[in-house]
């Protein structure tokens, strides 16, 4: 039975198909454009997976990363080695992630250190250098030196203070600063920050990240990892090759052996 | 041996043996560790570094047999690595740093180098060295022979020991 159909409802319906996508090709734009990270929340969300934060210690611009794994009992994110390694924190120790609703899980890891860390960590560092900025002897030490010496050994606090009395000749009250001071208040200072408690207050991840004294990044980690790998490479490389000249050398021998075999088939004939 | 003294400095009485020690040691030791001692690193960092520094160039290093020098520098890369652990921020920013990587990865290079090979270069310089020596025996030994008992020396006045 033939139907006919208004060419106005042909039009009609183009016209509908084509606002339809043009409204799809819109809000797709839109998300690529104002919300980039909408796969990785819906993977996340899909799949269980956790969220990194990772944050740029200089700028303190995050980046969201899929928590993804190559092998599911992996110790580190397989992050394409964008940002370094980052280790997984259920390997690396006690930290607390952020819950959001549908039971997705962010971890905040820096872009050049391999751990997480989380908000308790983040305000105990700010805690530390406020406590420490109290005792004006230091006043001289910039956050990242203060830190450093904070977290240095009793035992190389004498070498280790004298060092920066040599760097700066630094005066308190107009007069020279003695090492024997600078140690003391040094002291002074990790025994009352092992006493302070954790101060409730404003709390910055990139503040914290750039405060952390350690030197090793999540990009050192990283390049240990290839040179292992290099270094396992050649090893299997250089067994290859011996392999292949065993191969080759008892190759010979069996044609020798098989020439040898015939040969005397043929004389004993 | 004291800190203040390494095995590099000392003397021996046999010139032979001061050949072997130059041989077997690296001179740029000493250099590299005061470097060290110097720098502004923290106690922990010139640590690291000093024990990095003395292993890379000992004589057991002298003395390995590496297949080729691109697998020292990964040995030695690996072992770089695992000095920055004990840095911290203030010690990576120092431009002492970066200097005294580069110079102990250069010195390295060139140890490397004296490492590969069937035939090393130190030992066949060692073997050179020995036979060197022995054949200057055997000479003397065999004037000292040809010189007899001296007898003819005393008329010809030309004994085993010119």
């Amino acid at each position: 039975m033939a139907m006919i159909i208004d060419e106005l409802f042909i039009f009609g319906g183009i016209l509908a198909a084509a606002i339809g996508y043009g409204g799809l090709v819109i809000i797709y734009s839109d998300l690529q454009k104002w919300v980039p990270e909408w796969r990785t929340f819906m993977h996340a969300r899909k799949k269980n997976l956790p969220i990194l934060a990772l944050t740029t210690p200089g700028s303190g611009e995050s980046y969201w990363v899929l928590g993804e794994k190559d092998d599911k009992g992996d110790p580190t994110f397989d992050t394409k080695q964008q940002f370094g390694i980052q280790v997984d924190p259920n390997f690396s120790g006690q930290v607390i992630p952020e819950r959001y609703k549908g039971g997705l899980k962010v971890y905040h890891f820096a872009t050049t250190l391999p751990f997480a860390i989380d908000a308790r960590h983040t305000t105990a560092i700010a805690t530390a250098i406020a406590t420490a900025r109290q005792n004006e002897i230091l006043d001289f030490l910039t956050d990242d030196e203060l830190m450093s010496l904070l977290n240095t050994d009793r035992d190389d606090l004498d070498e280790y203070c004298s060092i920066f009395i040599e760097m700066y000749n630094p005066e308190y009250n107009e007069c020279p600063l003695a090492a024997a001071e600078l140690i003391n208040s040094v002291i002074a200072t990790q025994d009352k920050l092992a006493r302070t408690a954790i101060k409730s207050g404003w709390n910055s991840y990139a503040f914290a990240f750039k405060n952390i004294a350690t030197a090793y990044l999540s990009q050192d980690l990283h390049q240990y990892g290839l040179l292992i790998e290099r270094k396992v490479r050649r090893n299997m490389e250089d067994w290859s090759k011996k392999m292949a000249f065993i191969s080759i050398i008892g190759f010979a021998a069996l044609l020798v052996l098989i020439g040898a075999a015939v040969a005397y088939t043929m004389i004993s004939q | 041996m004291t800190d203040d003294e390494p095995y590099q400095d000392a003397e021996f009485s046999g010139e032979h043996y001061n050949y072997l020690r130059d041989f077997y040691t690296s001179d740029y030791l000493p250099l590299l560790v005061n470097d060290i001692k110097a720098s502004h690193l923290s106690p922990r960092a010139q640590r690291a570094f000093i024990s990095t520094v003395v292993g890379a160039c000992s004589t057991t290093t002298f003395l390995s047999k590496q297949q080729n020098v691109q697998d020292s520098e990964i040995g030695l890369e690996l072992i770089l690595n695992t000095i920055i652990p004990a840095c911290n921020k203030t010690d990576v920013n120092l431009p002492e740093y970066p200097r005294l990587l580069e110079q102990l990865k250069e010195h390295m290079r060139y140890i490397a180098t004296r490492t590969i090979g069937s035939d090393r270069e130190r030992i066949l310089n060692n073997r050179q060295t020995v036979e060197h020596i022995q054949t200057m025996n055997e000479k003397e030994q065999e004037k000292k022979r040809k010189s007899g008992l001296g007898i003819l020396g005393m008329f010809t006045g030309k004994t085993g020991d010119d």
